[in-house]
């Protein structure tokens, strides 16, 4: 009952509802791009643009002198900075001469150390460090709720127009390319979004722990189906599950809500993990019965 | 459906250098509709190359191919690739994976997703593998792997099926259990070129056998395939890596 009082709270004031609203949003478009980042496995990579995105946000607070709240120039150059880095990290990986995880590493650090350099040079936006680490997410404004809604629409496009292509790309990336699966345009569209959807989300779980959205809905829909539609609503289930408890947890408890957010996902994946766990020895255990039973 | 008349595939003079290595070399080579082709080779012998450029995932350096004449149609192509390139701990059930082989990108819902799930099912049942619906890929044996993705090849109805080493690592029954499956398909009407390295397998199931290393040494007849067309395929890998053994190359020649 105290929950849903709680809940309440959050329609009572314009900032918290944006604060919900920018959860809700966020954790769609991470709960939609999971399982592909998982299935595709580039966890790593995902984890090396959230980082690299640094640089592009204290580049743009460095280039507009603007404040620590990024505008729309600032989130623009954002953007381009971290495709900037993404095409480095295609660059460096093509042709055999770098593992592609050595480029992630080696350009994601480089990024970040030029964010931490801008934003100390910038004084007056180094002190709100931990802001784009951990989120600041009761400061959400209504462009950046615009925007989220704007990339949950997209994402959600792309992810009904090329849903069995994107199925086929996860399986074997050669045989998605003989059946026409045009496999580069899929790579590139996803790392795009993956790249908006750090951007747009430092505000609500910060840098550091968005990482943790893009990958632990699709470990917990991959764990729990078998199947592409069953793996996707259980991600979505699991991301939007623990956006709003960890809203609410962290109104209750009056705790900076990304890191609830983070450790609620952590939580269901423990859950899914183990249970998970459960039902194959509960499988093998069956086989083994079976084998006895024939072979006397 | 095709013709007699109409060759399913023209390979003309195809030439195929990567990274500044010559890897094909001016290969000529037709295929009729419903012929069970066999590729053999020694390694780095061009086969799998061969199939990714048929497949349009490598560009030829010179030289063509096309598959069909205009008047006869496109043809569906079938791919079943090495296994060692696919992922082991994909998370999908048999059935998924199957159905993933349906043409189209949109998701299917209703009357054609019921339609996809019946096919995935009768080809599953039709690869022998009809109690292994619901099981994961990583469950799966090697063979059994095999079959489901011959399954998925066949999901989108092809005229013509590109398999590369399928039989790899597949115990001996294993491999006459997919071999047999192959002849009933091309039996059907569906052209399939299958490479692989098991010599006496091949020979025994298919038609036609193309000896390829870099160029196109002998082709013709399975059953007018000799040792010495094996040897003369084989022999130009030891030329090219140099390993003779200590022996000279006539000394080498003489004993081919």
């Amino acid at each position: 009952m105290e929950t849903f009082l709680h809940l309440g709270t959050f329609f009572k004031y314009g900032f918290l509802e944006r604060a919900l609203g920018a959860a809700l949003l966020m954790s769609l478009i991470c709960g939609m791009l999971s399982p592909f980042v998982v299935l595709r496995r580039l966890s790593f990579a995902a984890d090396g643009l959230a980082h690299a995105s640094l640089g592009g946000l204290a580049l743009g607070i460095f280039l507009l002198n603007s404040g620590p709240s990024p505008t729309l120039a600032g989130y623009g150059i954002t953007f381009l900075f971290t495709c900037g880095v993404a095409a480095a990290i295609a660059y460096f990986s093509t042709g055999n001469r770098l593992q592609a995880d050595t480029a992630v590493g080696a350009c994601f650090v480089a990024a970040f150390a030029l964010g931490i350099l801008l934003l100390t040079i910038r004084q007056r936006s180094a002190g709100h460090l931990e802001d784009f680490f951990f989120g600041s997410i009761l400061a959400v404004n209504p462009l950046e709720c615009w925007l989220l809604a704007g990339l949950a629409s997209l994402t959600a496009f792309f992810c009904v127009s090329y849903w069995r292509w994107l199925g086929q790309w996860t399986f074997d990336e050669e045989l998605a390319r003989a059946s026409g699966v045009k496999t580069v345009w899929l790579r590139y569209a996803l790392i795009l979004l993956i790249a908006a959807t750090v951007i747009l989300s430092t505000k609500v779980v910060g840098i550091l722990l968005v990482t943790a959205m893009l990958i632990l809905p699709g470990a917990i829909g991959t764990l729990s189906g078998r199947n592409m539609p069953l793996i996707l609503l259980c991600s979505l289930a699991a991301a939007m599950t623990s956006a709003t408890g960890g809203m609410v947890v962290s109104n209750m408890a009056n705790v900076p809500p990304g890191p609830v957010i983070v450790l609620l996902v952590f939580s269901l994946f423990l859950a899914a993990f183990f249970l998970r766990r459960r039902r194959d020895q509960r499988i093998w255990r069956n086989g083994s019965q079976i084998v006895r039973e024939v072979q006397p | 459906m095709h013709t007699k008349d109409c060759h399913v595939l023209t390979v003309d003079r195809l030439t195929l250098d990567l990274s500044g290595r010559r890897i094909l070399r001016d290969i000529d080579l037709v295929v009729e509709p419903g012929e069970f082709l066999g590729l053999i080779g020694p390694n780095g012998g061009g086969k799998t190359s061969l199939l990714r450029v048929l497949l349009g995932i490598l560009a030829p350096t010179a030289g063509d191919f096309h598959w069909s004449e205009p008047a006869c149609g496109r043809p569906r192509i079938g791919y079943v690739p090495q296994r060692t390139g696919v992922d082991r701990d994909y998370p999908l059930s048999s059935r998924e994976i199957v159905k993933q082989g349906a043409p189209g990108s949109w998701p299917l819902f209703g009357f054609h997703a019921r339609e996809a799930n019946r096919k995935a099912d009768e080809l599953l049942n039709r690869v022998g593998l009809s109690n292994q619906g619901g099981a994961m890929f990583v469950n799966l044996s090697g063979g059994q792997q095999r079959r489901l993705l011959l399954a998925r090849a066949l999901m989108n109805n092809p005229n013509v099926l590109l398999l590369d080493e399928p039989t790899a690592g597949v115990d001996s029954e294993g491999q006459e259990q997919f071999c047999e499956i192959l002849r009933e398909l091309s039996r059907q009407g569906i052209t399939v070129i299958l490479v692989s390295h098991d010599i006496p397998l091949i020979t025994a199931h298919a038609d036609r056998i193309a000896c390829l290393c870099v160029g196109l040494h002998w082709h013709g007849p399975a059953r007018a395939l000799d040792q010495s067309a094996v040897n003369g395929a084989y022999r130009c890998e030891l030329e090219r890596y140099q390993i003779f053994g200590g022996r000279t190359r006539s000394q080498l020649q003489e004993n081919l």
